[in-house]
């Protein structure tokens, strides 16, 4: 409240000091002032419309970029350190046992529609990403709670693992000790919903969500903006931002030109020419990922044919690709798990560039020189980054005598020809991919893309199937000794890597972002660029 | 422009008239001197269009230089060899593409302009339906409806299914106006002397036109597909800027604008080289085709003077 005098103090000394040189200016001056505080808008760009914004069937970071500033579940990712953090629940805790679970919520949250809400929401939530009917392909995230299995499969009416005991209090027990559990209750298909507007079979909430998030809907104009309001009543107070514009903008080009021309305060592609205009606003941070060139191992010529896919590995001069083409945002990758994630393994020998070697196992899985291979599809979607990694592929390729197609499709294109069905692999015999991990956990890698149970949507596109792999994953997860994990996770990456060669390892991510120097209260954190918290930034701009 | 115009115009004139004539033919037949000679360049040189020449330690495009007169692209590939087997996809799809239309176009206006009736009415309004389309999103279109041209029947025997299927396209989207033409055309011819004298002889239709009809017409429909290979020189760049035409690596003089957009104001050897080849390669083909229609049409020669 004092603010506003203030400023307008503030304004008429600057008309008394004007009036001096120019009447007439100030007398247009006058009738604008006192001015409130400027309107805080923050723009960010996405490369494509979110696929969702329903936190149940969210798997890819454009639609997580939305919908983190939506919803809110019991925990929270501080983004910094990777520590889970309360949200909806202000405290909780676990039984000696390592199965119990059992939350205290805040009495201030309220969803978007003015409710407030109660511990019967997190039940009804947690069940509605269960129940067969929602298809969700986060469903495993709750599938540790004991008696998921019954639920999901029609056996009970309620899930038996999850207990209201009063308004704000939950307890959620799980069927064996599963170590990554509350890490994943952070993740956005764990959000809280509302009943009376997800009990929809018109599913009008895919236009209009409601959650209980720092941000809340305003608008989605298709392929052109997407308009977020600060919420009022946020529990942890009006975000400082009045708005966030998301505008999706595909070309790289072209979000570049409207970032340098005031259009956007923050960009996430940066260019791979640097121009003086914006090489201070550069932030380049660390980012658990990993990418890849998926093998379909269902199909040849790669089922069963690991000399096939070793030799490709050697083939392909990663350290050009990363250090020379595409410098900048990646290291070359010599296995699954990034750098900074406990299981990552400095002494893994990967596959260094080797046309030599790379000869001899091509020969070695039946083709010398390539003799008797049909042209192997590598699918992408389209980006030009994608383009250069795709080509830089079928050239080192091409070298040892692996004829390779490229095809260049748009998203969704892509997804259904990598992802194929549990009964059914996609048509893709090779696919770029990067997999963001979900949680810090070299589980959200192994587990999610390469365990057996996972085969097709839910992440192992690849089709990989190794029951010894499985097992040291499946016992990795019981385990609470961080150490003995750690070490699990060490030697299962070995035989994907070392024996089995699942993926052609290309590259461990590093964040690239730009910003404004007017933006204010940037976190940066290793969960990647959509995922810095907005709720804490503001707008600076000098003189404005 | 005066009233007294002379039947034949001076020589001086003449040569002005014809120096976009001239200057058209010089340069497609500089392109097509390029596509021929592309391979042998490439020996020469010792790297093809696809070799990534560039040094291993600097991120490309890398500058021209004295090896490399264009530079090299962003994957380090020389951008002269590129260009030049460019020229060769270009002139190959633009050209097979005219060949198409023209064989489609010249058969079904010359059926509708020699029988007329019902034939013609049915005819043209196909004619008139594809015309009032407009031709460059139906190609996109059409190309986006068939997402694998390896596997499609037709497509899949060609080299390169992903040029056949741009051939294939601008082809069976650019006979409507030839075919238009040539009924015209024939609509005008058939009632000359020498047509009713064929007539009277005794000679059958399809003789008429092949032997009487059609070389008579011969000028106009060299002057629309002269026009058409240089419209569809634009379309296949287009169309592999767009990135449905030629697949990478190909070096089609659209992927190559594409790829070098993003260095427009660092590098812009990248895309300005292959963006005059186009320039230069459509220019030649309307200055050859406008030349020609000057020099064989009447009015036009005594209007020039």
């Amino acid at each position: 409240m004092r603010r506003v005098p203030r400023s307008a103090r503030a304004a008429l000394v600057v008309a008394c000091a004007l009036a001096a040189i120019s009447p007439l200016y100030v007398g247009c001056r006058a009738t604008q002032a006192p001015e409130s505080r400027a309107e805080q808008v923050y723009r960010f760009r996405l490369r494509e419309d979110p696929p969702t914004l329903d936190p149940a069937q969210v798997t890819d970071n454009l639609s997580e970029a939305v919908l983190v500033n939506l919803f809110r579940g019991l925990v929270s990712m501080d983004p910094a350190t990777l520590a889970v953090v309360p949200a909806v629940a202000e405290s909780w805790t676990v039984s000696p046992d390592g199965l119990t679970y059992t939350f205290r919520l805040r009495d201030d949250v309220v969803f978007h529609n003015g409710r407030r809400v109660i511990a019967e929401d997190v039940a009804w939530s947690f069940e509605r990403l269960l129940r067969p009917a929602t298809k969700s392909p986060r469903r495993w995230l709750l599938e540790p709670l004991d008696g998921a299995a019954d639920f999901t499969a029609g056996r009970s009416e309620h899930l038996s693992g999850i207990s209201v005991g009063d308004e704000r209090t939950i307890s959620l027990r799980l069927a064996k000790p599963f170590a990554p559990f509350l890490g994943m209750l952070t993740m956005p298909a764990a959000a809280i919903v509302p009943r009376e507007v997800y009990d929809d079979p018109a599913r009008a909430y895919l236009r209009a969500p409601v959650g209980c998030g720092p941000f809340r809907l305003a608008r989605w104009e298709q392929s052109n903006v997407i308009e977020l309001q600060a919420f009022d009543r946020f529990y942890e107070g009006r975000p400082k931002l009045d708005r966030v514009l998301v505008r999706i903008i595909e070309n790289r080009q072209t979000a570049l030109e409207e970032y340098r021309a005031g259009g956007l305060d923050s960009l996430d592609e940066v260019p791979r020419e640097m121009t003086p205009d914006i090489r201070d606003d550069v932030r380049r941070y660390p980012f658990m990922g990993v990418g890849y060139l998926g093998f379909n191992l269902d199909r040849p010529p790669f089922k069963g044919n690991a000399d096939l896919r070793k030799a490709i590995n050697f083939a392909v001069d990663k350290e050009y690709l990363w250090n020379v083409l595409l410098p900048g945002g990646n290291s070359p990758a010599r296995g699954i798990i990034p750098p900074g994630i406990p299981g990552y393994d400095p002494s893994l020998p990967g596959y260094p560039h080797d046309e030599a070697k790379a000869r001899a196992l091509l020969a070695k899985a039946g083709y010398p020189s390539g003799k008797g291979l049909k042209p192997i599809s590598l699918w992408v979607n389209t980006s030009d980054d994608n383009r250069v990694i795709a080509q830089q592929v079928q050239a080192d390729l091409g070298k040892i005598g692996v004829p390779v197609t490229i095809r260049e499709v748009d998203w969704g294109a892509y997804l259904k020809a990598v992802e194929g069905t549990p009964e059914e692999s996609g048509e893709a015999q090779m696919f770029r991919f990067g997999w963001y991990l979900d949680y810090p956990d070299a589980d959200a890698v192994l587990r999610l893309t390469l365990h057996s149970r996972n085969i097709g949507p839910l992440g192992n596109y690849f089709r990989y199937r190794n029951a010894a792999f499985d097992r040291l994953v499946d016992e990795a997860l019981a385990l609470t000794d961080p150490g003995a994990r750690a070490e699990r996770y060490r030697e299962a990456e070995r035989i994907a890597v070392m024996d089995d060669a699942v993926w052609l390892f290309l590259n461990y991510f590093e964040s690239a972002t730009l910003f404004k120097s007017h933006v204010k209260g940037v976190v940066l954190t290793p969960l990647g660029e959509f995922r810095i918290p907005l709720e804490r930034l503001w707008i600076e701009k000098a003189g404005g | 422009m005066t009233p007294e115009v002379p039947r034949t115009p001076p020589r001086q004139a003449r040569t002005r008239r014809d120096l976009p004539l001239f200057c058209g033919a010089l340069i497609v037949a500089l392109l097509l001197a390029c596509a021929v000679a592309a391979p042998a360049v490439t020996q020469v040189l010792g790297f093809g269009p696809y070799e990534q020449v560039a040094p291993r330690d600097v991120t490309p495009p890398t500058p021209p230089d004295r090896d490399h007169l264009f530079g090299t692209d962003s994957m380090g590939r020389d951008q002269l060899s590129r260009l030049l087997h460019g020229a060769r996809i270009s002139l190959f799809v633009a050209v097979a593409a005219e060949l198409v239309a023209l064989l489609l176009g010249t058969t079904v206006g010359a059926i509708a302009g020699w029988m007329g009736g019902w034939a013609d009415a049915i005819l043209m309004r196909v004619v008139d339906l594809l015309l009032a389309l407009p031709a460059p999103l139906l190609a996109l279109a059409i190309i986006a409806a068939v997402p694998e041209p390896e596997t499609a029947p037709i497509l899949r025997n060609f080299p390169e299914p992903s040029l056949a299927i741009v051939l294939v396209v601008l082809g069976a989207l650019g006979w409507a106006g030839i075919a238009r033409l040539v009924r015209a055309e024939m609509l005008r011819l058939r009632e000359e002397e020498y047509a009713r004298a064929a007539r009277a002889a005794g000679a059958s239709g399809a003789r008429i036109v092949l032997r009487h009809l059609l070389p008579n017409a011969l000028g106009p429909i060299l002057v629309v597909a002269t026009l058409g290979t240089g419209g569809n020189i634009l379309m296949e760049a287009w169309l592999s800027f767009l990135g449905v035409g030629a697949r990478p690596p190909l070096p089609s003089w659209g992927t190559m604008v594409a790829e070098g957009q993003a260095y427009i104001l660092t590098r812009p050897w990248v895309c300005l080289a292959p963006g005059l080849a186009i320039l230069i390669a459509v220019l030649g083909f309307n200055l050859m085709g406008d030349g020609v229609r000057d020099r064989i049409d009447p009015r036009r020669r005594s209007v020039a003077a």
